[in-house]
């Protein structure tokens, strides 16, 4: 508890600051004339007299000076100095204060949107059921040693129906659609997938239902993405 | 070598008001540098004025508090006294003293075989 009665004297010492600064005057002033008398009474002159009993008494602006740093909170004044001597700098040179936030402005900005696009690419997870346990599977080719991940749609179904590594297997493609409506065409970016992708990603629809495994016997059914089907058809 | 002044050890300041206060009771700080010189003999070198961040220190610890009040030369002054958590501090520090101080003279005197 001891510290918390020093902290607690610290910190009245730094509110009361000038009314403790006039004690300790006057305490020190006592003291000092205390000594001059008693010089004086020994048989010096005035002016020998306040000179002598200063140099018994040491350093007087040391002594207010340790004084204060242990009565107040010295981390926070100096701190409150600084910034304000800061901010009066500032305020005094408007063009490098100007270039200086501009600068900040930009890296703060840059750092920023470099962040969110590597968040939302690297960091952020997949928004589907599990998406640790997600793999892609690829071959090298062993003659030209070119890494590929492109598999023939009845390799596909070999891999799917004699799997026995992973809870399932699907596929997708990238594929680029034209999609019209009102008389009007448009390029959509899509993909084809498999029957089972929506179930094997644990997706759920917003609305309607997703292509399910039996569409693979009648292909031709189509999920659209959220903000895609916002557009009425 | 028996006329050198010696410089007030570290830490040793505390123990030496503590002990002026509970020996003379409530005293303001010119009371306490008169008493210190007086009882050294003017052997301790003591700038007068390292009493009172001690002073202050000790007051934040509680051992001693402080009252203004009125001189015996009719001066305001502000006047400084043990407390009983002082008291307290004063014992334990003689103690840790004394048993320093001992130990300090048997390694010193060892040597001419006392």
């Amino acid at each position: 508890m001891e510290w918390l009665r020093i902290l607690a004297s610290r910190f009245l010492g730094n509110v009361r600051k000038r009314a403790l600064d006039s004690d300790l005057d006057e305490e020190l002033g006592a003291h000092l004339d205390a000594l001059t008398e008693e010089n004086i009474r020994r048989g010096m002159n005035e002016q020998a007299a306040r000179q002598a009993a200063r140099r018994e008494f040491g350093g007087l602006e040391q002594t207010k000076e340790s004084y204060r740093d242990l009565r107040g909170l010295p981390f926070f004044e100096t701190l409150a100095q600084d910034l304000r001597y800061a901010s009066r700098m500032l305020v005094k040179s408007p063009g490098f204060t100007a270039v200086t936030i501009l600068t900040l402005a930009l890296g703060i900005g840059a750092n920023t949107g470099l962040f969110s696009l590597v968040n939302s690419v690297l960091l952020a997870s997949l928004p589907v059921r599990n998406p640790q346990e997600l793999v892609v599977v690829k071959y090298t080719d062993a003659r030209t040693q070119a890494a590929n991940e492109d598999f023939s749609y009845p390799m596909y179904q070999a891999m799917r129906n004699k799997n026995s590594v992973f809870a399932n297997v699907l596929s997708r493609s990238g594929l680029d659609f034209n999609a019209s409506y009102g008389g009007q065409s448009e390029r959509a970016v899509g993909e084809m997938v498999s029957g089972n992708y929506f179930e094997t990603l644990g997706v759920q629809p917003f609305l309607g239902r997703l292509i399910g495994p039996e569409d693979d016997l009648t292909p031709g059914a189509a999920s659209l993405r959220h903000d895609d089907s916002r557009n009425p058809n | 070598m028996a006329q050198t002044r010696g410089e007030v050890l570290q830490g040793t300041l505390d123990l030496i008001v503590l002990k002026t206060l509970e020996a003379l009771g409530p005293l303001h700080g010119y009371g306490i540098a008169v008493r210190i010189q007086q009882v050294s003999a003017d052997l301790l070198k003591l700038n007068q004025g390292t009493l009172y961040p001690a002073l202050l220190r000790l007051e934040q610890r509680g051992w001693i508090s402080s009252k203004w009040g009125v001189s015996d030369n009719n001066r305001k002054a502000k006047y400084y006294s043990l407390t009983r958590s002082g008291r307290k501090q004063l014992l334990a520090e003689t103690e840790s003293w004394e048993r320093m101080a001992a130990l300090m003279t048997r390694l010193l005197g060892g040597a001419e075989g006392a």
